[in-house]
C-alpha cells in the first residue's frame, strides 16, 4: 500500500465516525433509535438492506469460495436475492403492519412472553457471533494488505468505529450511512471488476481457461468452476437447495434485515424497499464473485497452495493488481470493502442493542423505562455487543476453516428451526402453541448440532474428547459414525439445515396437539394483519395516531387486487417453482438445470417488481 | 473490456447513479416532513396484553 491509499482509507475512516456523531441528534426517542422513526422509503430502504446484507463476507469470503470451487457459490446471493422479493410480497406487510421492532416481538404475540426473552437473547448471540466472523475477516485482510501484522489492533480500530456511529446514532444513523457506504461499495465492485478482468484476458478467456485446465483450478482437480448448478462438489445442487431454505430464514425472520424494513413508512414501502433489495443485489453479486473466478486463471492454487485457504485470495489480487493499473485504486477499492464491512456490522450492532433493551430489558424491568433509561440501555449493549464480536474474532484467528464455512454452520444449526415456529406455523398454521414452539426451536437446533457433532471430522474429534472420561462406550460410537459418514462430509453444510428444519416441523405440531390450544388474545391482531389496513395499533403503542393514519392509507393485502398486480405475484410464484425444479433437475444431469434455475431467478425478481409496483 | 463485463459494469454504473440521486431527494423530503411534524408523546413501555 502507497501513502496515497493509506490517506484515502484514514480520511474515510474519520469521515464515518464524524458522520454518526452529526446524525445524532436525529435521535429523539427510542423508536428513532431502533426504526428511524418509520419514516424511510423505498431507495433509502432498498440502500440500507442491501448494505446490511453486503460485506467482506461477500467479497472476499464468497469471492474466494468461488475462487476455489467456482460459480456456483453465486448462489448464496442469488437465493438470497429471490427470499427478498418473495418475502417483500407475502411476509413482510403482515409483519410491518403490526408496529412490531423486532421478531422476538411477534413472538410474544404469537405465543408467549418468556419466548420473546430466550429467542432475542439466542439472536443476539448469534448475530454477535456473525459480526466476529466479519471483523475477523477484515483484520486479516488489513493485516495482508498493509503488512502490519498487529491482528488485534486493526480488531479494535474497526470495532472502535463501527460502535462509535452505531451506539451514538442508532438506526438514523445506520439508514443514512448505509446509503453513503453502499454507494462506496458499489464504486469499489465497479473498480475491482475491470482491473481483475483485464489482467486475466477477459470473462469469455477465463471461461474457456477454467474448461481446458480443471486440474490447475482444483487442488483435487474437481473443478466445476463454470457450473451454474453442479452435480458433484461442495457447492452442487443440494447445497443450493439448502442456501434456498436459509435464505427465505434469512429475509424472513433475519432481525437485522427486517428491521431495517420495519423502518418503511407502510408496508408498501416495505415490501418495494425489499423487492428492490433483491433485484439490485443480483448485479453487485457478481462484483463479488467475478473477480475471485478472474484469480483462478491469474494464480491457480494448485501452482499457488498457499492460497488453499480461500479467504486469501481476493486480498492478494488486491495486493498484486490494483496497484499495477493505478495509484489510488487500491485505497478507494479498500475504502469499498471497509464500507461494506462496517455498514453489516453498524446495522447489527443496532439490531443486537434493540433486541437486548425492546425484548430483554423491557421485559424484565418491573416498572416501565423511562426514554433516557432505554436509550441508556441500548447504547451500553452497543458496547457489550461489540466487547463480543472481539472475542469471537480473536478466537477465530487460530482456525483455518475459511469464514464462508464457519458461517454456514453457524447459520445452519439454529436460524431454520426459529424461521419453521416463526414464520410457517406462526404465520400460517393456528392451532400451534407456544409449548409447541418451544419445543420445535429446541429439538431442531439440537438435531443441527448433532448433525456436526456426528459428521464434521474436527468436532467429533473435540465431542470424543469431551465425552471419553465420562461414556467412553459414546465416544466410540461417535467415532465410528463419523468413520461410516465419512464420504458424506462434504454435504455437511446442506445436511445441517434441512435436518434441524424437518425436526422443527415434526416437532412443533406433534407437541402443539398434544397441549391445550394457544388462546392468547394479541394473536387476533395477526389474523387482522393480512388484510390491507387490518391493524390500526397494538397494546402499549402510544403513537396512535400515526397508526391510524397509516391504516387508513394502507392498500397492500397479502392477495393483489389489481389485474397487474396477480399477475405479478403469479409470475414470482410460478418462477420459483421453475427455479426449483431447475435446481433438482440437476440430479439427473439435465443439461439445462442451470438456464431454468437463471430463468426462475428472474421471474421472481421481475414478478416482484411488478407486484410491489401495482396500485 | 469484453462485453461482459462491459455490461456488467453499466448496469452498475446505472444503480450508482440512481442511489446517489434518489436517496437525496428522499432525504430531503424526510428531514423537510420531521422539521414540521409535532412533537411525539413519550411511550410507556412494553406491549403486553396478558
Amino acid at each position: 500500500m502507497t501513502g496515497v491509499d493509506y490517506a484515502i482509507v484514514v480520511g474515510f475512516l474519520a469521515c464515518l465516525g464524524l458522520g454518526g456523531f452529526g446524525l445524532s441528534r436525529l435521535i429523539r426517542d427510542a423508536d428513532d433509535f431502533f426504526v428511524a422513526g418509520r419514516e424511510l422509503t423505498p431507495f433509502i430502504l432498498c440502500a440500507a438492506i442491501t448494505a446490511t446484507n453486503l460485506s467482506m463476507l461477500h467479497v472476499v469470503g464468497m469471492g474466494g469460495t468461488a475462487y476455489l470451487h467456482g460459480v456456483s457459490i453465486l448462489w448464496q446471493n442469488f437465493c438470497g436475492c429471490m427470499a427478498l422479493v418473495l418475502s417483500g410480497i407475502f411476509i413482510l406487510p403482515i409483519m410491518r403492519r403490526l408496529r412490531i421492532r423486532s421478531v422476538p416481538e411477534f413472538l410474544e404475540m404469537r405465543y408467549s412472553g418468556p419466548l420473546r426473552v430466550l429467542v432475542a437473547g439466542f439472536w443476539g448471540l448469534r448475530l454477535s457471533v456473525f459480526m466476529g466472523i466479519l471483523l475477523y475477516l477484515a483484520g486479516t485482510v488489513a493485516v495482508q494488505l498493509t503488512g502490519i501484522d498487529y491482528y488485534f489492533g486493526w480488531l479494535i480500530v474497526f470495532c472502535a468505529v463501527a460502535i462509535g456511529y452505531s451506539a451514538v446514532g442508532g438506526a438514523w444513523a445506520v439508514a443514512i450511512m448505509d446509503s453513503v457506504l453502499f454507494v462506496v461499495t458499489l464504486i469499489g465492485g465497479l473498480i475491482l471488476l475491470p482491473v481483475a478482468m483485464h489482467y486475466a484476458g477477459g470473462l469469455p478467456a477465463v471461461w474457456e481457461w477454467l474448461q481446458a485446465n480443471p486440474q490447475l483450478a482444483h487442488p483435487k482437480g474437481l473443478s466445476t468452476h463454470t457450473q451454474f448448478v453442479p452435480t458433484q462438489g461442495p457447492f452442487n445442487y443440494v447445497f443450493i437447495l439448502a442456501i434456498m431454505l436459509l435464505s427465505v430464514k434469512f429475509a424472513t425472520v433475519d432481525q437485522a434485515i427486517l428491521q431495517r424494513a420495519f423502518g418503511a413508512r407502510d408496508p408498501r414501502v416495505g415490501a418495494k424497499g425489499m423487492v428492490l433489495a433483491g433485484v439490485v443485489t443480483v448485479p453487485i453479486a457478481l462484483f463479488c464473485i467475478l473477480p475471485g473466478i478472474a484469480m483462478a486463471k491469474l494464480q491457480p492454487v494448485a501452482l499457488n497452495p498457499e492460497l488453499s485457504n480461500p479467504d486469501l485470495a481476493v486480498p492478494r489480487l488486491l495486493q498484486t493488481y490494483l496497484p499495477k493499473a493505478g495509484t489510488g485504486l487500491l485505497g478507494i477499492v479498500l475504502c469499498g470493502l471497509v464500507a461494506s464491512q462496517i455498514d453489516t456490522i453498524t446495522s447489527d450492532i443496532n439490531s443486537v442493542a434493540t433486541l437486548l433493551t425492546s425484548d430483554v430489558y423491557r421485559n424484565l424491568k418491573r416498572t416501565p423505562p423511562t426514554q433516557r433509561q432505554l436509550l441508556f440501555v441500548v447504547r451500553l449493549a452497543s458496547v457489550l455487543c461489540g466487547a463480543l464480536m472481539l472475542a469471537v474474532a480473536w478466537g477465530l484467528q487460530f482456525t483455518d476453516a475459511g469464514a464462508v464455512n464457519v458461517n454456514l454452520a453457524v447459520v445452519g444449526i439454529l436460524d431454520m428451526p426459529l424461521f419453521v415456529i416463526t414464520i410457517v406455523y406462526g404465520l400460517f398454521w393456528k392451532r400451534t402453541n407456544w409449548q409447541g414452539a418451544v419445543a420445535g426451536f429446541i429439538a431442531g437446533g439440537t438435531v443441527g448440532v448433532l448433525s456436526y457433532v456426528i459428521m464434521h471430522p474436527q468436532i467429533s474429534g473435540y465431542a470424543q474428547l469431551l465425552v471419553a472420561p465420562v461414556l467412553p462406550g459414546l465416544r466410540d460410537r461417535l467415532a465410528s459414525w463419523n468413520a461410516q459418514l465419512e464420504p458424506y462430509q462434504t454435504w455437511l453444510r446442506s445436511i445441517a439445515p434441512i435436518s434441524s428444519t424437518l425436526t422443527a416441523l415434526l416437532v412443533t405440531p406433534l407437541v402443539s396437539l398434544l397441549t391445550p390450544p394457544n388462546r392468547r388474545e394479541s394473536t387476533a391482531q395477526i389474523w387482522d394483519a393480512y388484510r390491507a389496513g387490518g391493524v390500526s395499533r397494538q397494546p402499549g403503542d402510544s403513537d396512535t395516531t400515526d397508526a391510524a393514519a397509516e391504516a387508513a392509507a394502507d392498500t397492500f393485502g397479502l392477495v393483489p387486487v389489481s389485474l397487474r398486480g396477480r399477475a405479478g405475484a403469479i409470475a414470482a410464484l410460478g418462477g420459483f417453482a421453475v427455479f426449483l425444479a431447475g435446481v433438482a433437475s440437476a440430479a439427473f444431469n439435465f443439461p439445462w438445470a442451470g438456464a431454468m434455475a437463471i430463468g426462475g431467478m428472474v421471474a421472481v425478481l421481475m414478478g416482484g417488481l411488478v407486484r410491489a409496483y401495482s396500485e | 473490456m469484453d462485453w461482459v463485463t462491459l455490461i456488467i459494469e453499466i448496469v452498475g454504473l446505472v444503480i450508482l447513479v440512481l442511489w446517489i440521486t434518489i436517496p437525496i431527494r428522499e432525504f430531503r423530503a424526510i428531514r423537510d416532513r420531521l422539521r414540521h411534524a409535532p412533537p411525539r408523546p413519550l411511550e410507556t413501555g412494553a406491549a403486553k396484553d396478558e
